[in-house]
């Protein structure tokens, strides 16, 4: 059985050949499925992160920016295509946004950010890898979530 | 002022606009990472100071408790707690070195809530 780590680094590899650039959800030639009841709470909750201010958690966190909102909107929309629940949302204290999704005792968290530099996190109870997040190997991700 | 290992500190976690406690009652490890330019993640020393002068705002806080000689043992990545008072706090501190995802997701493990 590959460990997190192996399976990572086999991702990068692909990754390195085949990555993408990050493209905004293509609205007008995909047919979006509704949100579940928990996906559209998850997004009130990113659409309410507009309404942040500099110092919301008292020790200087910046507030994310549109840009970011957006984006992390557009992840959302993804993963509920493909009938992902996400499980937790946050602003992270240097104005990106964390998605959280989990399967039993393992779980993945995508930080969001304004810039290319998204990344990932692949934790279960032995392990976590942190990485680049390649959006191309979305699939290759929730495959390793469900294995 | 010297921080002993028997000294507990206090870290602030937002439960409004945002919520940091989790569907299952859990803290996200967001609460206990660094900003990109920070050089320490800011505490307060729980011997100098108490509940209501932590929280600040109850409405849209919770107050989680760590232990100095938990966070310098081998368990975290070569981390300090150093005290650092400032004009508006005596009870400041940091904590202190490069706090990793892995070490801010054990102090959201470890940190127990503290109440009025």
């Amino acid at each position: 059985m590959n460990t997190l780590a192996q399976i990572n680094s086999s991702l990068i590899e692909f990754s390195n050949s085949n990555s993408l650039p990050y493209e905004y959800f293509d609205y007008k030639n995909t047919i979006i499925p509704r949100l579940t009841e928990n996906n559209e709470s998850i997004f009130n909750n990113l659409e309410s992160f507009r309404l942040l201010k500099y110092n919301w958690d008292s020790y200087g966190a910046s507030k994310p920016n549109g840009a970011v909102i957006k984006k992390a909107i557009d992840l959302l929309i993804w993963l509920n295509t493909s009938e992902i629940e996400i499980y937790f949302t946050a602003p992270t204290r240097d104005g990106d946004i964390l998605l959280e999704i989990q399967n039993g005792d393992k779980s993945i968290e995508f930080v969001i950010s304004d810039t290319v530099d998204d990344s990932i996190s692949l934790i279960s109870i032995e392990e976590s890898v942190e990485s680049k997040f390649y959006y191309a190997q979305l699939h290759k991700y929730i495959q390793y979530l469900n294995n | 002022l010297e921080i002993l290992n028997e000294d507990n500190i206090y870290r602030r976690v937002p439960t409004y606009l945002p919520n940091f406690i989790k569907q299952d009652g859990t803290v996200t490890s967001l609460a206990f990472q660094l900003k990109r330019d920070e050089k320490g993640l800011s505490v307060n020393l729980e011997r100098l100071s108490n509940y209501t002068d932590s929280v600040q705002e109850p409405s849209r806080f919770r107050l989680f408790q760590l232990n100095v000689g938990n966070i310098r043992s081998d368990e975290y990545n070569n981390l300090d707690v150093i005290y650092n008072e400032l004009p508006e706090n005596i009870a400041h501190s940091l904590i202190t070195g490069e706090i990793k995802k892995n070490d801010s997701r054990k102090m959201a493990r470890t940190g127990i809530e503290i109440f009025e």
